[in-house]
């Protein structure tokens, strides 16, 4: 019993992290219809960029998680405008390609600059684990669940709230009645790919101290995507509720069946779930369907 | 591309093959096998771009079934003792098995999440070979006996040509089927999931069938690659092969065999060219990649063929000049009514769109659906043709209960349809519209389509001269060979009829032909649709929005209100009715 | 079309260029002014630290020997190619090597996916190739009298390993966490089949994981169910790691032992403080980037006059920069042996005959007739409080 708290509660600290990563996919996804396979990249550059300014600039942390925020914004803001938007009446398969080559380049460059380095980002919690109830838990990891729920409610209102998110919204409900009603698409796109980069950026700073920084860490990203699909990508608490979930079905799957096959038992289980309830689990049947 | 181009692109081929069969005794070894290498690939490519370029299916896991082809055939040789040539295109079956049931996800899910489905199966695989340590050394990987024939082995220089000459064989498989009744279906699916429903194209069926048959591609090229290498290991097939692969149909063009050819060469050679630029080459290929897209979305081939293509005049022979197979007539009035609707209902998510409507259709009736906007015709037109299921009532066609059919079933037993917003196939050309339009009446199976059988010809051309006749009837023979996106408006509509007719369907539904036609165009619809009746025997259901249209030509008139039956009768009955004029016909005037 | 014709022809000429001049020769890759040596190593992609410590040490070697004037009159001409370390690659590779570049010999090699494929085509065409960076067990099975490998391999990396965890931390419920690539899997069959039959234990727990993987809670929180008081971790350097820091941030307790591969500086950079105390086996004598052996001392400074002035790249210089370097030495040694008449035959004898040959950056290196494997030493290290590997002790030969 002990055992099985433990791995639901690892299993959510995993699925936090899939859920900073899984966030900004569905933010880009909603609007685009684009699966940005360059997600993983740009949540490393973001963890690389604040490594940075943290320890080479000497900046303070909070100075150093904005400003590598906000680079990644304006580079994704300057993909859209370069890589993306040209593409923008081709077929959804090309643009996905695209964003598989820009994610390649992002590696390849990264390991140009930087050889194979593998850093760690200095953690400004303890790291040091307490039992609560014969459960261990580090002070880190349930610092990122809260992060975790608290960016996500803070995206919900800036969606809900403000005007700039309401175009956002509007445009990825129905593109041509957004344009009707005055929103500039073209703005909005660029806002919406800046928004899903700054939010891959913030989830490689916040999650970099719980894995290490290689060119190659970007492979997390695409977790974030399944548990998305998972939860339904239509709304975004249960694109959220979907990591979550995965995070916590990996670990049961791999403590209880076989360690090495916890990807085939998500994946076997994402298939079932498309298959039973192609919205995914936590959206009801009229959301529309990719 | 007129004849010439065809004959002069047909001799190029026929050129590479004899050059490439010739290889063994001019290049030396290592250029020799990674030509060998390059065909591998290609015939891998060939798959990948069946499935994403015909079926419009998005495959990120092409590696997976190449890695089953490889991992079947070598353990088939190993194990089993089996010969290497029987034991590759078992590989390939079983490859197309996989291929099936990946597919099968497909029916239910949008192209995005199908590509979810096969980037995990392309993972699975691998990690399965990586941790099945008895199944063939796992990681270690196993080694593979050099291919025998004839009591000879094989090594790679001899082996080149036997890989050409399957390489051949495939294209050829490919171009035939692609080339058929079975790649119209494909490319239709990939055009217009709707319109291709609506023309009796199985959708569960094709999309399947593309999986299975670019799986079995993959896995004949995985077999090869084992024998090629004589080793295989999970490493061979991770997710950047099949990303390869992808990118080696996008670079030569997606949707073109050709381009698949000249893809897989070129994305096997540049490695070799960039070996001096290692640091840089996974920045140059990527780079290379983004460009290609936004610049060349068609591929090399689809630039060729742009600054190729001139504009053409027709080239089909008048239809009178080629001996037309005698129309079985249909037995007249065989069921009388033809169409009967009893009490249909529907809803969407609470809304009412139909209630309680039943109309029937006699033989060789015109029978008019009018309503204003939003008032459930075309939900109508959905629950008859089988694209909505009702959640009451019952539809009764010929004789028989279609409540529970679907909608390719019912263009079997006779129903055709046109689209309210025209739903061409826009790439295809004019003529092989209408012939798409005659798929449920053309019998041949994929495998005589990619034999090429007598019967299968023989089909193909009587398909092609009644499609020509179907053009000639609309008036559109003149641009037969034209892609359907350029033509004028009023002739999309023209030939939506025309792909209607090709079904030789007992029920014609037009939706709103008329809307968005000139007045001049109108006329000569009200003249054609009275010529198809009469011509073709068979009965219309037509919605209209245009008064004109309707009034004239329908012998009966049920007019729709907010998903209610309002009235029905003939047009002159209906003309007075006054709940009619309050309902629609004041609106129309006030308008 | 017409390109493709262009870079056929462009390949045919060359080829048949270097045919002819093939042709000329006494031995395949030796003229009278030169001798041709080929690699193929991953120069690009996740593991390309590897390839290019290697390409380098091989690189710097060739110059150190030209410089002086060759080897017998003869200059090296050193080729290397990436292969992205993708055995597709790798299988064109090694024929442009073999066949056009025509080589006399194959030194350092790639990682062992893309190795062991193209192992049948070296041991076919019996060219002589001088290993330094797989450590598979494989490469040497079955034997072949064309293949040898500088330092020692998985089985007696592993077999040190668990020595030093038995009889001298003397750990009663050892468990092992494993990748489940060659390397991973190699070092669990060795580790799991020396403690049945030596120690008469079975492992408290026996874990894998995929390459890739960035997070192990799965693994670990199924060993510490087990609980252990010793631990191996049979990864990567990166991985090993995440490993580490999540072993203590679950609560484990047991000490942490570590495979060949995580000796590097690399296992500190990602584990962090949770590294101290953490044992790893090395297949070279000392620490490349620290040590003050000599030999090392020497390497490091020339590296950095040749090719690294303004500072070496991370990770840099690491064992593969040594072993590279040594195989060069030996091929060095096993070539002057041979004389002016050099054959492929007569430089595997060389080499056979080679004892206790000091590179100055590796253990002695020794083959025989019937034995290629250089080395059965390993040094033990560990993580200081300070985060810096130290040496502990020397095994070898168990």
């Amino acid at each position: 019993m002990e055992l099985l708290t433990q791995v639901v509660v690892s299993g959510l600290t995993l699925g936090s992290l899939y859920a900073l990563v899984g966030l900004g996919f569905v933010v880009i996804f909603r609007a685009t219809k684009v699966v940005n396979f360059a997600q993983g990249e740009m949540m490393m550059l973001g963890a690389i960029l604040a490594l940075y300014f943290y320890t080479d600039l000497v900046l303070p942390y909070w100075l150093s998680f904005i400003l590598a925020v906000t680079v990644c914004a304006l580079f994704g803001a300057a993909l859209e405008r370069l890589a993306y938007r040209p593409l923008i009446n081709a077929p959804v398969v090309t643009l996905i390609l695209a964003t598989v080559a820009v994610g390649q380049m992002m590696r390849a460059g990264v390991r140009i600059l930087r050889g194979s380095e593998v850093s760690r980002f200095p953690s400004i919690l303890p790291a040091e684990p307490f039992s609560i109830a014969g459960v261990t838990v580090t002070p880190l990891s349930l610092s990122i669940i809260a992060l975790a729920v608290l960016l996500v409610c803070a995206f919900m209102l800036f969606f809900r709230k403000t005007t700039i998110g309401k175009g956002m919204e509007a445009t990825s409900e129905n593109r041509d009645a957004a344009t009707l009603c005055g929103v500039d698409v073209h703005r909005t796109f660029s806002l919406i790919w800046a928004a899903g980069s700054a939010l891959a950026a913030a989830a490689g700073v916040l999650l970099a101290p719980l894995i290490i920084i290689t060119p190659d860490m970007g492979t997390i990203g695409i977790k974030g995507f399944i548990g998305a699909i998972l939860g339904g990508f239509t709304s975004i608490p249960g694109a959220i509720a979907g990591c979550f979930l995965l995070g916590v079905i990996e670990n049961l799957g791999g403590v209880y069946v076989a360690s090495s096959m916890k990807d085939v038992i998500s994946f076997l289980m994402l298939v079932l779930v498309l298959t039973i309830k192609p919205n995914g689990l936590f959206v009801g049947e009229q959301g529309q369907r990719a | 591309m007129s004849t010439q181009d065809r004959r002069a692109a047909a001799l190029g081929i026929w050129l590479l093959l004899l050059l490439c069969l010739l290889a063994p005794f001019f290049l030396p070894t290592y250029p020799l096998f990674v030509l060998s290498l390059a065909i591998v690939n290609i015939i891998a490519v060939l798959g990948v771009n069946l499935v994403m370029g015909y079926a419009g299916q998005i495959s990120l896991g092409h590696a997976g079934f190449a890695a089953i082809g490889a991992y079947a055939t070598a353990l088939l040789v190993v194990n089993h003792d089996l010969s290497f040539w029987i034991a590759v295109p078992l590989g390939g079956v079983l490859a197309a098995a996989f291929g099936y049931i990946v597919g099968l996800p497909a029916l239910r899910l949008g192209p995005l999440y199908v590509s979810m489905v096969t980037f995990g199966f392309g993972l699975i695989v691998v990690i399965i070979v990586q941790n099945w340590y008895d199944l063939a050394n796992g990681p270690n990987g196993m080694v593979v006996p050099p291919p025998e024939l004839f009591g000879y082995e094989l090594f790679p220089r001899q082996l080149h040509i036997p890989i050409v000459l399957i390489a051949a064989g495939l294209f050829l498989l490919a171009r035939n089927i692609v080339d058929s009744r079975h790649g119209r279906a494909f490319i239709a699916i990939r055009e217009n999931e709707l319109a291709a429903r609506g023309m009796g194209i199985s959708l569960a069926h094709y999309k399947t069938t593309a999986f299975a048959v670019g799986a079995f591609y993959a896995g004949i090229s995985g077999g090869l690659f084992a024998g090629l290498s004589q080793f295989v290991n999970p490493d061979a097939f991770v997710f950047p092969v099949s990303i390869l692969y992808v990118t080696m149909g996008i670079l030569g063009g997606i949707g073109t065999l050709a381009g698949a050819a000249v893809g897989g060469l070129m994305l096997t050679l540049l490695p070799e060219l960039l070996r001096g630029a290692a640091e840089y080459k996974d920045f140059l290929t990527g780079l290379l990649l983004l460009v290609l897209l936004i610049f060349l979305p068609t591929g090399l081939i689809g630039a060729l063929r742009r600054t190729l293509d001139r504009p053409q005049a027709a080239q089909l022979p008048a239809p009178t000049a080629v001996p037309i197979a005698r129309e079985e007539p249909r037995p007249a009035a065989a069921w009388d009514p033809l169409l009967k609707v009893e009490g249909a209902g529907i809803s969407f998510g609470g809304l009412r769109a139909l209630q309680d409507i039943s109309l029937q259709l006699g033989a060789n009736e015109i029978l008019g659906v009018i309503g204003p906007n939003g008032a459930g015709k075309t939900t109508l037109f959905n629950v008859v043709s089988g694209m909505e299921r009702p959640d009451r009532g019952r539809i009764v066609f010929a004789g028989q209960n279609v409540t529970r059919m679907p909608a390719h079933a019912r263009t079997r037993l006779g129903m055709a349809r046109t689209f309210q917003n025209v739903a061409l196939f826009n790439e295809m050309s004019v003529l092989d519209n209408v012939r798409v339009g005659a798929h449920v009446r053309l019998k041949s199976s994929l495998l005589a389509a990619g034999m090429r059988t007598r019967s299968e010809r023989a089909e193909e051309l009587r398909s092609r001269q009644e499609a020509a006749k179907l053009l000639d009837f609309v008036g559109l023979l003149p641009y037969a060979e034209q892609p359907a996106h350029g033509l004028a408006f009023g002739h999309q509509r023209l030939l939506e009829i025309a792909r209607a007719l090709a079904s030789r369907p007992r029920l014609l539904l037009l939706d709103e032909p008329a809307a968005g036609l000139s007045s001049s165009e109108l006329e000569a619809l009200v003249l054609l649709i009275r010529r198809i009746r009469d011509e073709h025997g068979l009965s219309i259901l037509l919605i209209g929005h245009t008064m004109r249209l309707v009034m004239g030509l329908s012998h009966r008139i049920v007019v729709l209100d907010h998903g209610v039956q309002l009235a029905e009768g003939s047009p002159s009955e209906i003309q007075n009715d006054p709940r009619v004029i309050a309902a629609y016909l004041g609106v129309e005037n006030a308008a | 079309m017409e390109t493709i014709r262009k870079l056929c022809l462009a390949i045919i000429s060359v080829c048949s260029a270097l045919l002819a001049a093939a042709a000329a020769q006494a031995e395949t890759g030796v003229t009278d002014s030169e001798i041709r040596i080929g690699m193929w190593t991953p120069l690009s992609g996740p593991v390309s630290l590897l390839g290019q410590s290697a390409r380098d040490a091989v690189r710097l070697w060739a110059k150190e020997v030209n410089d002086k004037g060759g080897i017998h009159g003869r200059k090296i001409n050193f080729i290397s190619y990436d292969d992205a370390a993708s055995p597709q690659e790798a299988q064109a590779v090694i024929r442009r090597l073999i066949d056009q570049d025509q080589v006399f010999m194959l030194i350092s090699g790639s990682v062992s996916g893309s190795t062991l494929p193209v192992r049948q085509v070296i041991t076919r065409d019996k060219v002589p190739f001088v290993s330094s960076i797989s450590s598979n067990m494989n490469l040497m099975r079955p034997f072949s009298r064309y293949i040898f490998r500088i330092y020692a391999n998985e089985d007696t990396q592993a077999l040190g390993m668990v020595q030093w965890m038995m009889e001298r931390e003397k750990i009663q419920r050892p468990a092992i966490i494993y990748t489940s690539n060659d390397y991973g899997v190699g070092g669990f069959q060795v580790f799991s089949e020396r403690l049945k039959e030596k120690y008469k234990v079975t492992p408290a727990a026996a874990e894998r994981y995929n390459q890739g993987d960035q997070d192990f809670s799965a693994q670990l929180l199924r060993i510490k169910a087990a609980d252990p008081d010793g631990l191996l971790i049979y990864a990567f350097a990166q991985e090993a790691g995440i490993i580490v820091r999540q072993a203590k941030e679950l609560g484990i307790t047991a000490k942490l032992f570590g495979g060949g591969s995580t000796s590097t500086p690399l296992l500190q950079r990602g584990a962090g403080p949770a590294a101290v105390g953490f044992t790893s086996t090395l297949v070279v004598p000392d620490l490349a980037d620290v040590s003050q052996m000599p030999g090392m001392v020497a390497y490091r400074d020339k590296l950095k006059a040749a090719l690294y002035p303004d500072g070496f790249p991370p990770g840099r210089p690491s064992e593969y920069d040594l072993a590279g370097y040594a195989a060069g030495k030996v091929t060095e040694a096993a070539l002057e042996k041979v004389g002016k008449d050099v054959s492929r035959e007569a430089f595997v004898d060389a080499l056979e005959g080679v004892k206790d040959f000091d590179t100055g950056v590796t253990f002695p290196i020794s083959f025989g007739k019937d034995s290629h494997e250089g080395s059965r030493q390993v040094e033990i290290i560990r993580v200081r409080p300070d985060l810096k590997w130290e040496s502990v002790a020397r095994i070898g030969a168990p």
